[in-house]
């Protein structure tokens, strides 16, 4: 009788698919913010990789409402609700008991709309907050509310007259923080018309670099590139800091691409320029992900639903349609890179996380996330 | 401000109508007291109808404090979301189907816009309503442009016996009503003049989580900011008879309403607003018992204007900076003919509208206009009559012509958006029977199919942030229902009067229309899913001694079928799957003290179904006593004081109380 009980147990686990939701979890390795197709809830799904290349999906989790994003650093993960100006930490050995959910608004305050988290170390990161003219400083050990928040830093000097610089995504390299800053214009339909700035600060006394740009009456860094709205990386070995910009695809203007930034001399270089109106190779860049000096990918935007993944290689500037029909003329919302170098692809038309080998640029696995997937983070 | 502006047009209003009534007895030169209450032709002779329905008259409403949505979501099938407050965006839905599906009615004229969205119940105040007849599953040909998700028909106030009516409302959160009306008339005329207004600061307490609904140390208790009501409105009515067979009649309705917007995590300098102004004519002319006294024909010609101003200059509820102005502008006339034979009845009717579409945006100075949607419908119905009228079977076909177009116009990022012309025709049909047992009892039975055609919307997107979809298919279904109703009428027995019905109905929609977005916001319509729906539905009503008890239920299961993952095999979202209402009064003298209690469960705001809504637990009281000429009621709503929500992050009021005066000369 006990055989076959236990043939039984076997066959149940062999006959589930690689998609169970609300069981416990555990272990968890990557995290993957998600919302319904039409805007009306969001969620999270967890990500474990079984055995090599091999893995299985627990989805739907802390349901909220759909604005949502994923950041995470060492053994915990950050959830993030733009709408709620909220955030929700968790470790990746019990994804489903809150740590401590906290709010990104000063009191009696509203409308921070946090769009990334920035780690420096266990006890310090930083918040940006689009609808606000000032980051925060945050201590994401604290273990009580009045303690979360630290200190701000100041961006309203890049104020495009709305009163916020519409501050997107930052990274740190080295001591300073680099944060891209779209300055749309939130009082005209979000209007693509204002020159795009990356501001530095020290991260060890959180006071801004000046970038010595002649003529600029601010200390940041004047970009080519406009509307950058997803995505900035770092290679060390080029040493460079590289930006995307998907330009005002609203508009059909193409004034995007990849700019890279020296974070020593602050000096940019346009490494890809997505052309104009009559010739557009690549149409929008609407996302960038770099393992190496050699090794990326980017995401051109044609059309609405209708994207498509290009190898990248950031030192020589090749580039190349990517060999996985599986990402392309779909709605790519995000790309990330993890620690084994495999490009994760988030394809919100299916559903579903790809998985890729961006040695040889091959499919290693899909995912059903079941809602649509926004974006990825790694456990460390 | 608004409580300023509030006294002054009630004291304004309350001297017109004053006047009003005295320069019209005056001049009247007999008094005729109308004991029948005027109907026009194409009017629904519910009798006759095999359609399952609900009738709402004004005496069981006139004396007290209610508003529109409230009432009839006491009604077997209806349920009502409103977005929290005295005069909240408020919609309803009937047997599990979508707000954007039911078709609202004011007097025969169809008060869904060719824009998009629902029906907002809060701008028909209760006050110019006399009746109001709710149509589940099926619609009679009376109602044009139906759709599969049934009908509300809302009858305006009529010209009735001489009287003045003064109907005062005092209530928790600065809640004012003031309603008076006057009606006098003569041997060829009838007047009705009707004004109302109401204010609410509409502050009651709400329990504020500070958007971290899992960390309770943050949370407070704090007035609703910003949620404001100011309501005006002023019906004239003038009925006009030329001799028995052949009236006009004339309505002339204007609403104005201001209503502040609060914020979802209820900002406190939140300032957004929502302010309409919604003007009506109809008028109809009838002509009855033509052809040797067989036919009645009816010619009505309508228009109405409505004017929205959206005001978000402060990007206080939104992400960017808006004041927009949206009007509306519906035209048409309809011809509704009726011809009796021996056993046999044919209707026809013919509906042409015009309605115009035009965005101002007036931050910018920009304005987008020339969206029009041109309408063309008819319907012929044929009623048969057997076996000594204990059958009733009725076949209708409806066939509706459509044209909508969009002139080029630039988007907000000044991008050309083509020129749009769509034109198509759709038949619709149904069939229905009635079959009475004894004077007691029968059954009917209905099957119909719908279509409901895609907004402008859905169509044609808005100025950048929402594409057009013109290939978009238009939402069909086929509705079906059977019900049983038996009623018992013995007086001086001491249970003297039931009634019970009880029903099954299903109904299948293909092609809903669903938003979708891509990961940077831009959204598209899509018919993406498909859904079964199905549900019992029971009412019962019985009078024992001096008591009144009622109590319907609704039990809807909708499934919905779809290639997107996390829609297949969801329940509809906005809907209760279980739906229960009770209503007892007991009656001593002149005193009548009533209850009513409505419970309701299971619902998901979202389509994925993650979000599910608080169930409600509703209770109210009335205490009412009657004078020979006026009455007070005072009466508790939500007595439990649970916290509701229709709409997520909209929290309707708790606890309230209300004090009414009545009074009629």
């Amino acid at each position: 009788m006990k055989i076959y009980f236990l043939l039984l147990a076997v066959l149940l686990v062999s006959a589930c698919s690689n998609d169970v939701s609300h069981q416990a979890v555990v272990d968890v390795d990557v995290v993957v913010a998600t919302r319904a197709p039409d805007y009306s809830s969001g969620a999270y799904s967890v990500i474990n990789e079984l055995a090599a290349n091999s893995f299985m999906a627990t989805n739907e989790l802390a349901p909220t409402s759909s604005d949502v994003f994923v950041a995470a650093y060492g053994a915990h993960y950050y959830f993030f609700n733009k709408t709620d100006a909220s955030v929700t930490k968790y470790s990746y050995t019990d994804a489903t008991t809150p740590v401590w959910q906290f709010s990104v608004n000063d009191a009696a305050d509203t409308g921070a709309n946090p769009y990334a988290m920035i780690f420096v170390n266990e006890t310090k990161a930083y918040i940006l907050r689009y609808g606000k003219a000032t980051a925060w400083i945050v201590n994401p050990s604290a273990t009580i509310e009045s303690d979360f928040k630290t200190g701000e830093l100041d961006l309203t000097a890049y104020d495009d007259g709305d009163g916020i610089p519409e501050m997107a995504n930052g990274i740190i390299v080295g001591n300073k923080l680099f944060i891209t800053m779209q300055r749309l214009d939130r009082n005209n339909f979000w209007s693509h018309t204002n020159i795009v700035y990356v501001a530095v600060f020290d991260v060890t006394t959180d006071q801004e670099i000046d970038t010595n740009y002649p003529g600029d009456a601010v200390m940041g860094i004047p970009m080519e590139i406009i509307n950058p709205n997803t995505d900035i990386a770092y290679d060390a070995v080029l040493n460079k800091v590289f930006v995307q910009g998907q330009g005002d695809y609203f508009g059909g203007n193409y004034t995007g691409g990849i700019e890279s930034i020296d974070p020593d001399t602050y000096n940019t270089l346009l490494e890809l320029d997505d052309g104009d109106q009559i010739t557009h190779d690549y149409g929008f860049i609407s996302g960038l992900a770099i393992s190496s000096a050699t090794r990326g990918y980017f995401v051109s935007y044609v059309g609405w639903g209708d994207n498509y993944l290009y190898t990248y290689n950031p030192a020589t500037g090749a580039i190349q349609l990517s060999t996985v029909t599986a990402v392309q003329g779909i709605n790519i919302a995000s790309i990330a890179f993890d620690a084994n170098g495999r490009l994760w692809v988030a394809d919100a038309t299916n559903a579903t996380v790809h998985i890729i080998d961006a040695v040889n640029d091959t499919l290693i696995d899909s995912v059903s996330t079941v809602l649509s997937p926004i974006n990825m983070a790694f456990a460390q | 401000m608004i409580k300023q502006f509030n006294l002054q047009f009630i004291f304004t209003l309350m001297l017109l109508c004053l006047s009003f009534h005295v320069v019209a007895e005056a001049l009247k030169v007999t008094i005729v007291k109308s004991s029948a209450e005027h109907k026009n032709v194409g009017e629904v002779e519910l009798a006759s109808a095999t359609s399952s329905y609900s009738v709402i008259e004004s005496q069981q409403f006139e004396e007290k404090h209610e508003d529109l949505a409230k009432l009839i979501e006491h009604e077997t099938g209806v349920q009502v979301r409103s977005a929290g407050g005295q005069g909240s965006f408020s919609t309803v839905s009937l047997r599990g189907a979508s707000s954007e599906q039911v078709m609202v009615y004011l007097d025969g004229m169809l008060l869904n816009q060719a824009s998009g969205g629902a029906v907002d119940l809060s701008l028909i105040p209760l006050a110019n309503v006399e009746r109001i007849e709710i149509y589940r599953g099926t619609v009679p040909i009376e109602l044009g442009n139906a759709s599969m998700g049934g009908a509300v028909n809302i009858i305006s106030k009529r010209s009735s016996a001489d009287n003045m009516r003064l109907k005062v409302s005092l209530g928790s959160f600065g809640l004012q009503s003031y309603v008076f009306s006057s009606n006098t008339g003569d041997e060829k005329n009838n007047f009705l003049l009707s004004a109302n207004s109401i204010s609410s600061d509409n502050d009651f307490v709400i329990l504020n989580d500070n958007g971290t609904p899992l960390n309770p140390s943050d949370d407070r208790y704090e007035p609703r900011y910003n949620n404001a009501l100011l309501q005006k409105s002023l019906l004239t009515k003038w009925q006009y008879q030329f001799n028995q067979n052949h009236d006009v009649d004339t309505r002339f309705e204007y609403l104005d309403k201001k209503k502040q917007l609060p914020h979802r995590q209820n900002y406190p300098l939140a300032q957004a607003s929502f302010d309409t102004s919604v003007y009506d004519f109809v008028t109809q002319l009838n002509n009855r018992s033509l052809v040797n006294g067989s036919m009645d024909v009816g010619l009505k010609i309508f228009t109405r204007r409505k004017d929205e101003l959206f005001n978000d200059e402060l990007i206080q509820i939104g992400y960017l900076s808006q004041k927009v102005n949206m009007n509306s502008k519906k035209n048409g006339s309809e011809l509704f003919s009726s011809a009796k034979f021996d056993s046999a009845q044919l209707k026809y009717r013919v509906l042409f509208e015009d309605e115009a579409f035009e965005f101002e945006d007036m931050l910018n100075n920009r304005a987008y206009r020339d969206n029009n949607r041109r309408l063309l419908e008819q319907g012929i119905e044929y009623k048969q009559y057997l076996f000594n009228e204990d059958l009733i079977v009725n076949a209708s076909l409806r066939n509706i012509s459509v044209r909508d177009r969009i002139h080029a116009v630039l988007d907000v990022f000044g991008n050309q958006i083509d020129i749009g012309e769509k034109k198509y025709s759709e038949s619709n049909s149904q069939l229905g029977a009635k079959y009475r047992f004894n004077a007691q009892s029968f059954v009917t039975v209905n099957f119909a199919d719908y279509i409901r055609i895609p907004s402008f919307f859905e169509l044609f997107g808005d100025l950048g942030y929402f594409r057009g979809s013109p290939d978009l298919l238009n939402e069909s279904g086929f509705n079906s229902d059977i019900g049983y109703a038996y009623t018992w009428y013995k007086p001086g027995s001491w249970l003297h009067d039931a009634r019970f019905y009880s029903g099954y109905f299903f109904n299948r929609v293909n092609n809903l229309i669903v938003r979708d977005y891509n990961s940077f916001g831009v959204g598209v319509s899509k018919n993406i899913a498909d859904a079964d729906v199905r549900g019992v539905e029971f009412d019962l009503k019985i009078y024992p001694g001096s008591f009144s008890v009622f109590f319907n239920t609704s039990i809807i299961q909708s499934v919905g079928s779809s290639d997107v993952l996390a829609y297949d095999g969801n329940s509809l979202p906005g809907q209760f799957e279980q739906d229960y209402n009770l209503y007892v009064s007991y009656e001593m003298q002149s005193w009548i003290f009533s209850m009513d209690w409505d419970v309701k469960k299971i619902m998901f705001y979202d389509r994925a179904n993650l979000l599910q809504a608080p169930d409600v637990s509703n209770l109210n009281f009335s205490i009412l006593k009657s004078w020979k000429s006026s009455s007070v009621e005072f009466s508790v709503k939500n007595s439990l004081d649970k916290a509701f929500m229709d709409f997520q992050y909209q929290p309707a009021p708790g606890i309230s109380y209300y004090l009414t005066y009545n009074l009629k000369i």
